[in-house]
Parts: structure tokens; C-alpha cells; sequence
């Protein structure tokens, strides 16, 4: 053992005591500052004795300072004041108590310990006492991204999943799925003692998820979005379906195999060793990409691949279908991807929750714009192939699988989103950005069938054909995604060095 | 471009013409800039851009004025017109005036044909039907733009020749001929001028007056066919 | 092929400040935004508690509570009342006593009852119940009697009285803002051009429905205005129609087709040259490239 090694080992094992105390957090006990409270109860108390000492006008109408602890206990002890009270808490004309106590609060909600209620209630400390907004997470929690509250539950309000009630219903003035103030009988249940459901199990999901549901759910609870999902949605950083999982692993599979197929010939006279041509090629890379040529090959890179200059150069009509599809997969995929990056960093930005929002008029239109021009250009090249069949068309079998799936997958992804029309009620006014999805609906509308139901099913179908898409990608026709674009830059390159051969 | 020795060029554009349209390139764009602020004013940047102009009256200020300069502009174009055909005795109907004719449609159908691959490109006289139409789209245009514009500027004076709620259609009609203006000289025009592949980065001819040889030829062909027949060296038009 | 070969010239660095450029934008595109969404966290004013640095800053910060509320020892009942009947269900601004303000607003309070939203009151009234537009406003319902600031300028009152009135007349506020005199005065702070009272009278709150009234408005500004000056319409908005006499539904009507009209000629022209031209340049760059071959 020489120096090296032993320095390798010490400096692994202190990140790794490092990075252990860094995940194991000890639980330790907090002390409320119990004696505040007694204070401020004591002064309400003397309030109600009406003691020699009278109060002062802001002795209780003074706006706390919600900023510390001392304050949020005091504005606490306001409200607990009388929402300790069984009676007091009741509604007028109500049995149901709004019954909260100190202790309970702060056990069923042990983060929200040092939050005042008016934090949250904004708008309930106020006569008549009321509220119209509700409590607001938002101002201070960021909304969650893509997984695995998918973006259909952009419309479901937090407390819909993040409270233990199990009714739910869906408000007809701002179209959201809210927790219910009554049951499904119409009695009114209480929803005061502020407990947190536990949003990993699936029985929580599973509130909205049933059969005949009101709030127009799915009737199944589907896996969410995959990473491999993000060339035409936002979608999120993780594999979702283990279907997924494997079409992602046979995709990376596929990859591999391409670049070792790469690596069969020689590279610069090195025939054997792979370690060899490995380190030559990178080596060629790297010196390509900080010299100059880099400039050469952005160039390239833009209009070559981006604009496809050498299909306008064969011909106007392929190229106009080729772009069809390219460009509206490319201009997809930018906007999955800035919207899921920009997610990541700014969840606030009123932008990205725009973009995130299917629903919302400019999301929708550029999706059904883009899937149009997809469909439309998959329609021309079957055209052009089966019908018209001009002299230098050659169709193979490759091409038509690949021309099936993609077909399949934007004819799939159209049904799907007139369903989930369909199924969610979104009114029209909201729903006819999305126009062709919206006429779908109004199809599928003439058809009795639980659309609840089938929809489930049609999102495993739209999901199948995706994964068998993703894990093709490698090995047939797809492969010029990554072929031609190689053989550009290395023709490029070779104009000038001659030196880079896979 | 291909040849090393400076290309020979031919006049194309009268230096009143030049300075016309420098004039009207500058006033439509302040124009369009200080309307366009003011009907976005609800956004913070509109707000910040209006303030650094001097604020809401003087962005007015400068849009009227603007509008004043722009008008006396396209009235020269008018008055150039009767003077083409009064002073210069030329002919409305012939191959080199502005004055759209019969040619103007057989030529956009046969560029229609082009653009489907089912023919040539039609051989353009002096001004093809797109420069034409640039040029008879801002002439007319501005005309509707300065009535509808003198309409809001004052109300007072036309209520009382017209019905009141007139105004009111006068705004949106100087709204949405505004939004068909800027976007179709941003584009249209924009991408005749800059983006199309031969002329790329820019036509200089409407800045120099002059034209390049080779362009003549290409773009003009029916008017260099006729400068051929009555003098093989360079002619100076205009 | 030699499409790649390329002679780079000195114009490294303008390339490398594009490319800073562009990556700037890009994350100023992802920040822009942020700020945008800030619109509930003033839900109302008229809270049991009562924010004292923004009360010692206001108009009033001067007064004591009893000067306005009375002294709670007055009224010798339990305050909370917990056992009254309308405990927690008071509406505050109807129950409290306005004409307190009289004390010093005088000339205001005079104005506010000779006004409409003074008639609404008596209406409401008289019938005992609330009009189907909710209750009759009060000096509370537009005031904030604890936080409202003084020495404001014009355009800064206009702004916050834009917003005021608009909670309720909601249409008006929308097509106001939408008119030039309201991107002039609330959007740019032009404080010449017509905020909601310049034209509806302060506290007097005039309809405008009458011709004569809406016309002695205008030649506030417009000194030339003659009699058909008083039928342009400046609030047009399609909803609430039954705030506007006939001849305005009726001209308001064509305002509204014109506006149609032109709004599709201009989509047509504009799709038609598009498409024409994106296809001539496509088609031209095709012959370009086979030149080139």
C-alpha cells in the first residue's frame, strides 16, 4: 500500500461519515414556549371576570407580529380562544363542531406548529366570520411539479389530496377538485382537525380514483409520466411504469450497441484494442470541440439539422414533410424540456405553471398544433408511399413500422385527450384551445360508454406504443435521429483535418 | 459575387424615392412603437419603455408628430405620381410604373405555379406584384391610418360631422390596421427585403439607388430585356 | 461534399458574446415571470386586528380608538358578546355608525348623499333587504377607514380608485382600462387624461345614462365638445348592457360587427401572405441549394 491508496481510503471514508450525517437527523422534542400562552388566555380570562383591570381596545386588536414565535402563539391563543370550545366552534344553526385545541393542532400538524391560522385563513379573522379564499398553501409552498401529481392535478386544490377527508367535489365556479364541506349523503362533516393524509399511499389516491367518481377522475390510478416521455411531454425526472424502466434500459441498450458497432473499424490505423480507439476518438473529439471548428459545427448543427438544409436541397416536398414532423417533435420536445428544467428551478415562475397547465389556452393550442403537424406529416408520407409511390421512393419495411408507431402514437395521444376532456367536464370555453382534442370529445360524447373507465386503458395503450417507440428508437429507420447528424460532423470535420474516422 | 472586378450596377431608385422611404421607415417605426406601448400599457416593460420616451404625454406627442411627418411623406409619393404622368409624360398602364395592370395577376398566378413546382418564375418588370402591393398596401393604408388617426385626435371637431360611436369603431379600425401593417411589413416585406436567399443580409438597391447587374437580371428580367434593346451600356433611368 | 469548411475569422468574440446572450435570455425568461403571481395576499382590510405601523402611517394615524368607535364601556355590554345573537355574524360596515365621518369629512358626506350609490341606501332601505348587486356602499365599503393613505398624488389615487370601484363594477373597470383614458391615466399615470370620479363626480357617483349629464362630463376636458361628442361610448363592454340607454346598445351593437369585420380581414390578409411568402422563400431556397451542389 502506498501513499495514494491509503489517502484515497481516508478521504472515501470521510465523505462517506459526511454524507451519512448529512441524511441521519436525530428527532429531538421542541419546548413551546408554553409560558405566552398562559399569558395571553390569562388576559382573556380577566376579560371575561371583567376585572378591575380593564383591557385596552388592542390588548386583542393589535395585528400580531406573525413573524416570531412569541406572536404566532398569541394570535394563536386568539382564535383556540373559542375554537377550543365544542359549543363555541358550531356553526350557527349547525351541529358540527369547528373543534380545534392547541395540542391537537399541534399534533396532527407538527409543521405547522409555529404558523399563525391567519397565515393560512387570510380572510377569516373578520366579522361576519368567513372565508371566501380558503386557506392558501401556495404563498408559501411551491406548487409540485409533473410527478407524481401529474398536470390534470393542476386543477385539484392541495388540500384535495393533502387532507384526511375522503370527500371531495368538484366546484362549478372555478372548475377546481376541492375537499367537500359535506359528505356524499349532503350532510356537513367538519374538516377542522387539520390532519395530513399520507400522500405516498395509494388508498389516498384512490378518494378521487373510483368508479363513477364525481369530480371526474380516471376510474384507475395511473403511474405517472416517465423521463422517456419528455420528447413530446413535460414530464418528470424519474421512470414511472416499470414498462417504462425496461424501454428505457433496451433504448440505452440499443445506444450502446450502435456506438460499439461504431467502434468495429479502425480509428486512426488502431484496429484492436477498443481502450485504444476509445481514447483516440474522445481525444479527436475534445480537440474538436474547443478549436475553432466548433463554430463550423454549430453552424452545421443549426442548419443542416435543425432547418435540414440538404433534404430542401433534394427536394421541396420531402423536406416540407420531413419538417413536419421533425420541427413539431423538436419544438415539443424544447418546450417539455424548458418547462420541466425551469420547473426544477423557479416552481413559482407564473410562466412555467402556464406551460405546465394543459388546460391552459397556450399550452393547449401549441400541443394540438404541433401533434396536428405530426399527424399531418405522417399522413403525407403514407400518401406519398402507398398512393402517389413516385419513382425514387423506396419503401421498406422499416419505414412503415416506423411510420405505424408514430401514426399510432399522435392518433392515440388525440383519443386520449379527447377522453381526458371528456372525462374531466372541462367546460367549453376552457377547453376549446385544444381544438382538436375538444372535437374528439364532442365524438366521443355520442358514445354511452364510461369514459372513466376506458380511459385508463387507452392511457396504457398511448403508453405501450411510447415505450415500444422509445425502445426502437436504436435499432431501426429511427436511428438517423442519431446517424445522420454524426456523419454530417464528421464530414465537416474531415473537410478540414482528415483526421476522425468511426 | 462571382466575378472579382466591381459589378457594373444600373440606377434603380431616384434619390427623392430614397429619402422618402428613409423617411417612412424612421416614422413607421416610431409610430408603430409609441401606439403599440400605449396598447400594451398594462405591462410593466411598455410602462418602463414609455417612461424612459418621457412619459405618456410625450410618447402622444411623439406619435402625432411622427404621423404628421409620415403623411407629408406619402404625400409626395402622391404628388410623384401626378408628376410622372404630367411632367414625365409616362404612361400608368406601361411596364415600368408602379400602377398594378394585367401583367400584376398573370404573374402571381404563374409565381403561384412556381412556388408548386409547376413552372418558372415569371420574369418581373421594373416592380413585381409583391413590391407593388408593399407599395399600394402603405399608400392606401396610411391613408385609412391618418383619417381614423385625425378621428382620435380630434374627437371633438368630428363628433360633429359623424355619429359619436363612429369614434369608437375609428379606434379599433386604427388598432387592427396597425397590428396588419407592423406584421406585415415585419414579415411580408422583411422577408422579401432580408431573407430571401439571394438577396440575404439585405437589398440595398431602395438605400444606394443602384442595382447590381447580375440582380437586374435576375430579378427584373422584363425590364432589363427592354434596357437591352434601347442601349446595351448603362442607362440612367429616372 | 465541403459543406463544413469554413474559415473562422476575428470574429470570435462577437460569436461568444451571442452565445452569452442567448444564454442570458434564457434564464432572464425563466426569473421574468416569478413576480407576477402575488394577487392574494391582501385579502381585506377590515380584519379583528388591526396592523399599527400601517395605522400610525395612514390618514388617521393620529386618532384614538374611541374617537370613531366610541368607549366600549359606554355600551355596558360584554365585548366579545359571545351570547348575542348575531355574534360573529355582524357585518361590520353596515353596523357601524358613518355619520361619525360627517364630523370632519362635511363637504364628502354632503356629495355622497346626493349621489347614486346614497339612493341605492335609501332604496335598500325602504325595501329592508339588499338589491340582487349586494348592499348599498358606504363610506367603509371604498375608504379604509385605518390604512388609508394621505398626500397621494393624482395618478396614485386614480390607480387605487381604478381598482376600487372595480371590485364591484368589475365590466366597467375592465372596459375603462381597455379605453385610452384608462391606459393613459391608470396604465402610463398620465394624470391628465379622466380617472373613474373626473366623469362620475367624486363621492357623487353620477350615472351618466343621461345625455345631458354625460355631456357637461366631457366638456370637463373636452371644452368643443358638442352634443353627439356625449355618444361615444366609453365603456364598451358587451356585459351589463342595462347600464346603457338604447341608442348606445343600439351603436354599440355595430361597434362591435366593424370591429369583427376588420379584426377578420386582417387575420385573412395576414394568413394569406404568410403562407405565400414562407413558401416562395422555401421554394427559393431549394433552387439556391441546387445551385450550389
Amino acid at each position: 500500500m502506498n501513499l495514494k491508496t491509503i489517502c484515497t481510503f481516508m478521504v472515501g471514508a470521510a465523505l462517506m461519515i459526511l454524507m451519512a450525517a448529512f441524511i441521519y437527523t436525530p428527532a429531538f422534542a421542541i419546548d413551546l414556549p408554553d409560558t405566552k400562552v398562559q399569558k395571553m388566555t390569562k388576559a382573556q380570562k380577566a376579560a371575561k371576570e371583567k376585572s378591575s383591570d380593564p383591557l385596552l381596545c388592542l390588548d386583542c386588536h393589535r395585528a400580531r407580529n406573525i413573524h416570531t414565535n412569541e406572536g404566532v402563539i398569541a394570535s394563536q391563543a386568539f382564535c383556540f380562544d373559542c375554537h377550543k370550545d365544542e359549543e363555541l366552534s358550531k356553526k350557527k344553526g349547525s351541529n358540527i363542531p369547528h373543534e380545534i385545541t392547541q395540542e391537537a393542532f399541534h399534533a396532527n400538524q407538527p409543521n405547522h406548529r409555529f404558523i399563525a391560522c391567519i397565515n393560512c385563513h387570510k380572510d377569516v379573522a373578520r366579522s361576519p366570520h368567513k372565508t371566501t379564499l380558503g386557506a392558501q398553501c401556495l404563498d408559501c409552498h411551491t406548487r409540485h411539479s409533473e410527478s407524481p401529481g401529474n398536470d390534470p392535478h393542476s386543477r385539484v386544490s392541495c388540500q384535495a389530496c393533502h387532507f384526511q377527508s375522503e370527500f371531495v367535489e368538484l366546484d362549478p365556479k372555478d372548475f377546481k377538485v376541492k375537499l367537500s364541506r359535506n359528505d356524499y349523503d349532503g350532510l356537513p362533516i367538519s374538516l377542522s382537525d387539520h390532519i395530513l393524509a399520507d400522500v405516498e399511499d395509494e388508498q389516498t389516491c384512490q378518494k378521487c380514483h373510483f368508479k363513477k367518481n364525481p369530480v371526474g377522475a380516471p376510474a384507475a390510478v395511473l403511474p405517472s409520466k416517465s423521463l422517456m416521455c419528455i420528447m413530446c411531454h413535460t414530464s418528470p425526472f424519474s421512470m414511472g411504469h416499470p414498462l417504462f424502466g425496461l424501454a428505457s434500459l433496451i433504448f440505452i441498450g440499443g445506444i450502446f450497441i450502435m456506438i460499439a458497432f461504431w467502434f468495429k473499424g479502425s480509428v486512426k490505423g488502431e484496429e484492436r484494442s477498443l481502450h485504444r480507439k476509445i481514447s483516440l476518438s474522445s481525444e479527436s473529439v475534445y480537440k474538436t470541440i474547443f478549436s475553432k471548428q466548433i463554430f463550423s459545427l454549430i453552424k452545421i448543427f443549426i442548419l443542416d439539422i435543425l432547418l435540414q438544409r440538404r433534404i430542401l436541397q433534394e427536394s421541396v416536398s420531402r423536406w416540407s414533410m420531413h419538417s413536419l414532423i421533425f420541427t413539431a417533435i423538436l419544438l415539443r420536445l424544447g418546450l417539455s424540456l424548458f418547462t420541466a428544467i425551469g420547473f426544477y428551478f423557479n416552481p413559482e415562475s407564473s410562466l412555467l405553471t402556464v406551460l405546465i397547465d394543459k388546460n391552459h389556452g397556450f399550452t393547449a393550442f401549441a400541443n394540438d398544433l404541433l401533434g396536428l403537424f405530426i399527424l399531418l406529416g405522417v399522413i403525407w408520407a403514407v400518401v406519398k408511399r402507398f398512393i402517389v409511390k413516385p419513382d425514387h421512393v423506396v419503401s421498406e419495411y422499416q419505414d412503415n413500422i416506423t411510420l405505424i408507431l408514430i401514426g399510432s402514437l399522435v392518433v392515440l395521444g388525440f383519443l386520449l385527450e379527447g377522453a381526458r376532456i371528456l372525462v374531466t367536464q372541462i367546460p367549453c370555453e376552457m377547453a376549446i384551445y385544444s381544438f382538436a382534442g375538444y372535437m374528439v370529445s364532442k365524438v366521443f360524447s355520442f358514445f354511452p360508454l364510461d369514459w372513466a373507465q376506458v380511459y385508463p386503458l387507452m392511457w396504457y395503450g398511448h403508453g405501450l406504443v411510447a415505450a415500444v417507440f422509445i425502445a426502437w428508437l436504436p435499432f431501426g429507420k429511427m436511428r438517423h435521429m442519431f446517424n445522420t447528424p454524426l456523419t454530417y460532423f464528421i464530414e465537416a470535420v474531415d473537410g478540414v483535418k482528415n483526421e476522425k474516422r468511426v | 459575387m462571382e466575378a472579382n472586378k466591381t459589378p457594373q450596377t444600373f440606377q434603380r431608385f431616384h434619390v427623392l424615392h430614397r429619402i422618402l422611404h428613409m423617411v417612412i421607415i424612421l416614422n413607421f417605426t416610431f409610430l408603430a412603437i409609441s401606439g403599440f406601448l400605449l396598447h400594451f400599457s398594462g405591462f410593466e416593460w411598455a410602462r418602463f419603455v414609455v417612461s424612459l420616451m418621457g412619459g405618456a404625454g410625450a410618447a402622444g406627442w411623439l406619435h402625432r408628430f411622427c404621423a404628421v411627418f409620415l403623411y407629408i411623406g406619402i404625400l409626395i409619393h402622391v404628388f410623384w405620381l401626378f408628376y410622372y404622368k404630367i411632367v414625365l409624360k409616362q404612361n400608368f398602364c406601361g411596364p415600368d410604373s408602379i400602377v398594378p395592370g394585367k401583367k400584376d395577376i398573370t404573374d402571381m398566378y404563374q409565381n403561384l405555379r412556381y412556388i408548386f413546382n409547376k413552372g418558372a418564375s415569371p420574369l418581373f418588370d421594373r416592380f413585381s406584384y409583391l413590391q407593388k402591393l408593399d407599395y399600394w398596401g402603405e399608400l392606401l393604408g396610411m391613408q385609412s391610418m391618418g383619417i381614423t388617426g385625425l378621428i382620435l385626435w380630434f374627437p371633438e371637431f368630428f363628433a360633429g360631422i359623424i355619429p359619436g360611436f363612429f369614434i369608437n369603431i375609428a379606434g379599433y379600425f386604427h388598432f387592427y390596421e396597425a397590428v396588419l401593417a407592423v406584421m406585415y411589413i415585419g414579415v411580408v416585406h422583411m422577408s422579401d427585403t432580408h431573407l430571401a436567399p439571394d438577396i440575404f443580409p439585405m437589398e440595398k438597391s431602395i438605400f444606394t439607388g443602384k442595382i447590381e447587374k447580375e440582380r437586374f437580371m435576375e430579378e427584373h428580367p422584363g425590364e432589363w430585356k427592354r434596357q437591352e434593346m434601347i442601349n446595351d451600356e448603362t442607362a440612367q433611368q429616372l | 461534399m465541403q459543406t463544413g469548411t469554413i474559415k473562422i475569422k476575428t470574429k470570435m468574440q462577437t460569436r461568444w458574446m451571442c452565445l452569452l446572450l442567448t444564454s442570458g435570455c434564457f434564464f432572464l425568461a425563466l426569473l421574468w415571470f416569478s413576480h407576477a403571481r402575488a394577487g392574494t395576499d391582501k385579502a381585506s382590510d377590515s380584519t379583528w386586528f388591526v396592523d399599527m405601523n400601517n395605522y400610525r402611517d395612514s390618514a388617521h394615524g393620529s386618532l384614538k380608538c374611541q374617537e370613531c368607535h366610541g368607549s366600549m364601556m359606554d355600551t355596558q355590554k360584554n365585548h366579545p358578546d359571545k351570547k348575542a345573537d348575531d355574534f360573529l355574524y355582524t357585518q361590520t360596515k353596515r353596523v357601524f355608525d358613518y355619520q361619525s365621518c360627517e364630523k370632519c369629512h362635511k363637504i364628502a358626506y354632503q356629495r355622497y348623499l346626493k349621489g347614486e350609490h346614497a339612493n341605492a341606501g335609501l332604496k335598500e332601505k325602504t325595501s329592508g333587504k339588499p338589491s340582487e348587486t349586494g348592499y348599498a356602499p358606504t363610506c367603509g365599503d371604498c375608504h379604509s377607514a385605518h390604512y388609508s393613505k394621505s398626500h397621494l398624488t393624482r395618478a396614485q389615487t386614480g390607480k387605487m380608485m381604478t381598482e376600487t370601484c372595480g371590485t364591484c363594477h368589475f365590466e366597467q373597470k375592465q372596459s375603462f382600462l381597455a379605453n385610452y383614458h384608462g391606459k393613459a391615466a391608470v396604465n402610463l399615470g398620465y394624470d391628465k387624461a379622466a380617472f373613474c370620479t373626473d366623469c362620475h363626480g367624486a363621492h357623487t357617483m353620477l350615472s351618466l345614462k343621461d345625455k345631458k349629464t354625460a355631456l357637461t362630463a366631457c366638456l370637463r376636458c373636452h371644452f368643443d365638445a358638442g352634443p353627439e361628442f356625449a355618444n361615444i361610448i366609453i365603456h364598451d363592454s358587451n356585459k351589463n348592457p342595462g347600464l346603457k340607454n338604447d341608442t348606445k346598445k343600439a351603436s354599440l351593437k355595430w361597434v362591435h360587427i366593424m370591429r369583427a369585420l376588420s379584426l377578420i380581414f386582417v387575420i385573412a390578409v395576414l394568413v394569406f401572405f404568410y403562407m405565400h411568402t414562407g413558401l416562395l422563400m422555401i421554394r427559393k431556397l431549394h433552387e439556391k441549394l441546387r445551385r450550389h451542389k
